[in-house]
């Protein structure tokens, strides 16, 4: 019955069905009934404001990707700073040199540094670890030990160094990084934390976590890891390992994703940051007043990868600038720099990556040989 | 700052607006707020910019009062002539200077003379393009007599900078809110504040659920312009058409929104052009203040349609290739803008000759495919991409070899084709009144909460580039 129908004529409200009825034409007339101009933007606004508030606490709460302190639910994804930072603590010995980077640098194995150079290193390589990462880990260790290690293995991606995305809300997440570098970081960036808060991709990996939780038998359920940490920070590739052996793991569609990742990562990127230069110089600089030996290099890209990136973005632009910027930044200090960012720099294999930006021991072990030729181990040696 | 940009839902908009409602008392101090509100809008870029901003309104301002004052017609047409001198010396500079250069060097190469000329690389300031003729048309128009000078230094600045039309239009005239800005100590229409939140949500919805949908269509496609064929080819000319539609008329909606949110009255953009019946219906639905811009200080100057059909028609190729050049510094701007102008002479010459009405719905299909045809012009980044997309859709490319119905699906023609629809179809925001009840409230904020939960794949509106 039309609205205007129902409003006029008197339904017995006696029977259930007609009591339904009568309940649906007075909501129906509660809904469409006519507001006053003000009522009507007041109450838009408070309802707007309402359902923001229930979307972001539920993503505070549920909190899929361990940006926020509330653990509620197992995350959908495992947060390297954190689980990095228990493994530190752990240490029963405090390093003597780190690795540094993103999750490119997380199959450097330490064992093969110390064959190289005579140091016990820890793997502190973080997901999308950019500089002010690196600054943190640096001043995490010092106020650690009271000392700033003896090395240090700074691998840079070019795009750790864009001046288009804020640093990684995982950062501010995890508070005993995020406290070395608290007055370092832009007020934008703690902001940028809280929006994702409202972010579409967080709230449907809410929802994701909540079914997982809710289908599972109990509420913390924990998710099936596809990735582990040895105790020295290294990566092992649970899932692509199994795949692997099952012999269904699919390269080219690893590719395809990076594709996709870093076509939008470079398009949005015009020039290298200054701000994270300068968190570069700062973290180079700390390290060097205080005796630590620092090597820089430029991470890897698949010839592939590297093929789609050139021919679609300003990725051979960008790519030489931070070879300059890091050039020069080595040449301002005592820290040495490396060019690691073709295979062809180091002899590496194009068939030992896990996808376009991940490459795997055999390829790792050959950049420490560049980085760290024989006669280094002695240099270590004296010192 | 973009509109669909978190720090602006969430910081900037309420703050303003709430600091605009409460200063209602105080005029003057309204009007500061406004002004430095404003500026912070347009600095949050690039605070340097913001001096461009100020430098053209001080000279328009103080040029706008000679013109006043100015007993003399040849005073008021050296204070003119200063007045388009800054504007477009701006305007020449920062947009056109590297494209003149590089067609310098274009020319000097073909002759055989090497690239002689040094091409600079010049940042454009965001919505230059639009803010220089809005200072423009103050000055012709007191010039004219066709307004009063404003109130004081404050005003001019405000109606220059007013943030919700300062980086993409509408183009607003003086003499649009020349009213509105005497009467400042306004409180709240809620009658209006309500229509501004609609106007908002259904902009902010074109933007992003439909015109950055479409794009997911689109972009990937021109990405590389030498692989379309047949089907491809068709499929990214048709999302594009309906990306920079509901782009452009998301960004007016919005603007003419928040106008109204701040109690002021902004001229209507567009007015469904994909319903336009022939080329020249099509520029009066589309872009409607640049198209008026140019017909009232540029066709009609140059004679319009008094000195015969022959002039009249070189007017109309004259104005469409300074409006495409308007658009951007490039080649393909300036065919875009011919290629309007050659459908606006051969739309002219039918209707004077032939006079034979088409029926409705092919009169709009065609317009809508000559369109098609001029938008392959405008989003080509060169002469090359633009060759190879014509190609492509006249088969020159080949065809695809699947074109089943997932393949169809894929290149998102479900999309496009549903988004077209609407165009054609649903009324005109402008025509559409919303019942204002319990129920509108709830769906817009329904959508414009998801409208925010989308700002995470933040994107610029496409006439910024302009």
């Amino acid at each position: 019955m039309p609205p205007d129908e129902a409003a006029t004529s008197p339904i017995p409200c006696q029977n259930e069905i007609s009591r339904c009825r009568c309940f649906m034409h007075s909501m129906w007339n509660f809904v469409t009934a006519p507001l006053h101009p003000k009522s009507f933007a007041i109450t838009t606004t408070c309802f707007t404001v309402m359902l923001l508030c229930c979307v972001a606490t539920i993503n505070w709460l549920v909190n899929p990707y361990s940006q926020y302190s509330s653990n509620l639910l197992a995350p959908l994804v495992r947060d390297s700073r954190s689980e990095k930072v228990a493994l530190f603590e752990q240490q029963q010995q405090p390093s003597e040199g780190l690795i540094l980077g993103s999750s490119r640098t997380m199959k450097f194995e330490p064992k093969y540094l110390q064959h190289r150079t005579n140091l016990r290193f820890f793997n502190f390589g973080v997901n999308h670890g950019r500089p002010e990462d690196f600054l943190a880990i640096v001043l995490l260790y010092k106020n650690s030990f009271g000392q700033f290690p003896k090395s240090v293995l700074i691998g840079v991606d070019v795009a750790a160094l864009s001046d288009a995305v804020p640093s990684d809300a995982r950062l501010n997440a995890e508070p005993k990084l995020y406290s070395q570098v608290r007055y370092d970081l832009p007020w934008t960036d703690e902001f940028d934390r809280l929006t994702q808060l409202l972010s579409y991709q967080q709230f449907a990996s809410s929802i994701k976590s909540i079914q997982n939780a809710l289908t599972s038998n109990s509420l913390k359920a924990t998710s099936k890891a596809t990735e582990a940490f040895d105790a020295d920070g290294v990566i092992q590739y649970l899932q692509r390992e199994s795949e692997r052996l099952a012999g269904s793991y699919n390269f080219d569609k690893a590719i395809q994703y990076n594709e996709l990742e870093f076509l939008t990562v470079f398009r949005g990127m015009t020039s290298l940051s200054k701000t994270r230069i300068k968190y570069l110089q700062k973290a180079v600089a700390q390290c060097e007043q205080n005796g630590c030996q620092v090597t820089l290099f430029l991470t890897v890209h698949h010839p592939i990868l590297r093929e789609t990136l050139s021919n679609k973005t300003a990725f051979v632009r960008l790519e030489q600038n931070a070879k300059e910027a890091l050039q020069n930044l080595a040449d301002e200090s005592q820290s040495r720099f490396v060019d690691l960012s073709t295979i062809d720099t180091f002899g590496g294999d194009p068939n030992e990556f896990v996808d376009g930006v991940h490459p795997l021991e055999p390829n790792t072990r050959r950049m420490i040989d560049r980085l760290f030729p024989q006669s280094t181990k002695e240099q270590y040696a004296i010192q | 700052m973009l509109f669909n940009s978190y720090i602006f839902i969430l910081l900037y908009l309420p703050l303003v607006l709430a600091a605009w409602w409460m200063l209602a008392r105080w005029p003057q101090i309204r009007l500061g707020f406004l002004v430095a509100s404003s500026y912070v809008f347009y600095g949050w870029w690039h605070w340097e910019f913001t001096l461009l901003l100020l430098a053209s309104t001080l000279v328009d301002y103080y040029v706008g009062i000679g013109i006043d004052r100015s007993g003399t017609l040849t005073t008021k047409r050296c204070l003119l002539g200063l007045s388009l001198v800054s504007n477009l010396g701006i305007l020449a500079y920062f947009k056109y200077c590297g494209f003149f250069a590089e067609s310098m060097n274009g020319l000097l190469e073909a002759l055989r003379f090497g690239r002689l000329v040094n091409v600079p690389e010049i940042l454009l300031p965001v919505g230059i393009s639009f803010y220089t003729f809005q200072t423009l048309t103050y000055s012709i128009d007191l010039y004219r007599g066709e307004v009063k000078p404003a109130r004081s230094l404050m005003h001019f600045a405000a109606y220059v900078s007013m943030f919700p039309q300062l980086i993409a239009g509408p183009i607003v005239r003086y003499s649009d809110v020349e009213t509105q800005m005497q009467e400042l100590d306004r409180t709240p229409d809620w009658t209006n504040i309500s229509r501004g939140i609609w106007f908002f949500v259904i902009g902010m919805s074109q933007k992003i659920l439909v015109a950055d949908t479409v794009a997911k269509v689109a972009t990937p496609l021109l990405a590389t312009p030498e692989t379309l064929q047949f089907v491809s080819g068709w499929a990214a000319i048709l999302a594009y058409t309906i990306q920079l539609y509901f782009d452009f008329a998301g960004y007016s909606n919005m603007a003419i929104g928040l106008g109204l949110m701040l109690g002021f009255s902004f001229p209507q953009n567009f007015d469904s052009p994909y319903q336009a019946t022939s080329i020249q219906n099509f520029w009066r639905r589309w872009h409607m203040t640049l198209s008026s811009f140019l017909r009232d200080y540029l066709y009609i100057p140059l004679g319009g349609n008094r000195f015969g059909k022959l002039l009249s028609y070189r007017n109309l190729l004259l104005v469409m290739l300074l409006g495409g050049l308007w658009h951007g510094a490039g080649w393909t701007f300036i065919l875009w803008g011919l290629m309007h102008g050659c459908l606006l002479v051969l739309n002219g010459l039918y209707r004077d000759h032939i006079r034979i009405a088409l029926p409705k719905p092919l009169a709009i299909a065609l317009t809508f495919l000559c369109v098609m045809l001029g938008w392959i012009l405008f989003r080509s980044t060169d002469l090359t991409m633009a060759l190879h997309w014509y190609r492509s859709i006249i088969g020159l490319n080949g065809m695809e070899r699947d074109l089943s119905i997932s393949t169809l699906v894929s290149m998102g023609f479900g999309t496009t084709i549903t988004a077209t629809l609407f165009c054609w179809l649903v009324p005109n925001t402008w025509n559409y009144r919303p019942r204002l009840s319990l129920g509108t409230a709830v769906a817009l904020s329904l959508v414009f909460v998801f409208c925010v939960l989308r700002f995470d794949a933040e994107s610029p509106f496409l006439y910024f580039q302009f």
